[in-house]
């Protein structure tokens, strides 16, 4: 029986929310909990894993039926790790600040589970369109978590966002933020109240569908 | 024996393609890369000690540049040196002055200090405008504060500089007014990261002289 596929518009949406890397997986935690001291660190840790994520899926997808089955893993490991290098040397190059932020968390894209899982679960099953665009949907996910988790964190325990002040100078800044501890505090309550918004959304759909149940047997 | 050759031949061809990918877009980086920390340690040496840097010296991890004036005139001198943090390793440059007897200047370079405690040993923006726009460097009552730590190093309590004998020690609770010139205060709940800046800064000025006493001399 095959599978229903996906429109590719779903295929793209799937990974902002419902299957979010991180607040729906809780994959690449590491990443996340780490480099999110400050906004700017979550966009450039998030788009350098978006295009190590969205590049290593085209060169899988494009590959698949030529590796065998049980050197896939390895094969897959050597073309994430070639982009990630890539990400790497270019960040030194281009963006030196931002990689001396980021520091080792950049190489260690590679052992990302995000990466890797997408190119096991999808990229090596579908073709390269739908893989680039499962993909960058996983990918821009991912980013908008880590702004969101960097961002909030940097508010409380440096008062700015992006380097903008945006509290006023009165507002003690929360050490504890930009400390390990604060990564914790902070993703524990993003992922309680994305939990909580969803089941509200289980909630209000099961109840759409009871009432429609109903209309339709009063009917 | 034939899916043997098969996994065999793919892994080469992969990790060939991969690494040719590699050598190509390193071929493009490398001399950026090179030029960015060309940059940023001119740029450095620059703000300590405002001159033209002559060849630098290399010897047992310490690198040191002679700067000199308009005129030609010894100006100070740039130490580069890296030593032990709280969690990773610490690369200052520290300017001394001509004779080497003060300690006129420190910027890190690079940390992994905890963030909002250990990362005061860094310049801050405020702190890299405020000598920029003090000509002399007499700070003044900036000094006076935790977050300034850095600050120490370029001048303390009217224009005094800290001594270059290598003998730099950290005290805790201490009024400004009342530190030698070998006593630095500690950053508040950063006291391992205050005490790595001076154990790095005694190293490379005894270092230097070392270096210098083996050459016949500054």
């Amino acid at each position: 029986m095959s599978k229903k596929e996906l429109s590719l518009g779903a295929d793209f949406t799937k990974g902002l929310w419902d299957q979010n890397p991180v607040l729906r997986q809780l994959l690449g935690m590491c990443p996340t909990l780490a480099v999110t001291t400050s906004a700017i660190n979550g966009l450039g840790m998030g788009v350098a894993t978006t295009f190590v994520l969205v590049c290593a899926s085209l060169m899988v997808s494009l590959v698949r039926k030529a590796i065998p089955a049980q050197v896939r893993i390895a094969s897959y490991i050597v073309i994430i790790a070639a982009f990630v290098t890539i990400v790497d040397l270019a960040m030194k190059a281009k963006f030196p600040a931002l990689s001396k932020s980021l520091g080792a968390f950049i190489p260690l894209i590679v052992v990302n589970c995000v990466i890797l899982g997408r190119q096991e679960a999808y990229a090596s099953k579908n073709n390269p369109l739908r893989s680039v665009v499962d993909a960058a949907g996983m990918g821009l996910g991912f980013t908008a978590s880590l702004i969101v988790l960097g961002g909030v964190r940097e508010l409380l325990g440096n008062r700015t966002v992006f380097g903008f002040q945006l509290l006023p100078d009165v507002w003690e800044p929360w050490i504890v933020m930009i400390l390990p501890a604060g990564a914790f505090l902070t993703l524990g309550l993003i992922l309680g109240g994305v939990n909580m918004l969803n089941r509200h959304r289980e909630q209000a759909a099961l109840q759409t569908a009871r009432r429609a149940s109903l209309a339709v047997k009063e009917a | 024996m034939k899916i043997t050759l098969h996994m065999l031949a793919t892994l080469i061809i992969v990790g060939a393609l991969a690494g040719g990918g590699l050598s190509l877009m390193n071929g493009w980086a490398e001399p950026l890369i090179q030029e960015n920390q060309r940059q940023l340690r001119d740029a450095a040496i620059g703000f300590l000690v405002p001159g033209t840097p002559e060849e630098a010296v290399d010897q047992d991890g310490l690198t040191a540049w002679r700067v000199r004036d308009a005129e030609g005139q010894l100006a100070g001198w740039v130490v580069r040196y890296a030593g032990v943090g709280f969690q990773d390793k610490i690369d200052v440059m520290i300017a001394l002055d001509p004779e080497r007897r003060e300690i006129r200047g420190l910027k890190v370079l690079q940390d992994s200090e905890t963030p909002g405690l250990g990362t005061w040993i860094r310049l801050s923006p405020a702190n890299e405008t405020l000598l920029l726009t003090t000509p002399d460097r007499d700070l003044g009552e900036a000094v006076n504060d935790a977050k300034n730590y850095p600050l120490q190093f370029f001048a303390y309590g009217g224009g005094k500089h800290l001594s270059a004998a290598g003998d730099l020690e950290v005290v805790k609770g201490k009024k400004r007014k009342d530190l030698a010139p070998n006593q630095v205060q500690a950053i508040t709940a950063a006291t391992i990261s205050s005490r790595s800046v001076v154990a790095i800064v005694n190293a490379a000025v005894v270092k230097l002289d070392a270096l210098l006493a083996q050459q016949g001399g500054a």
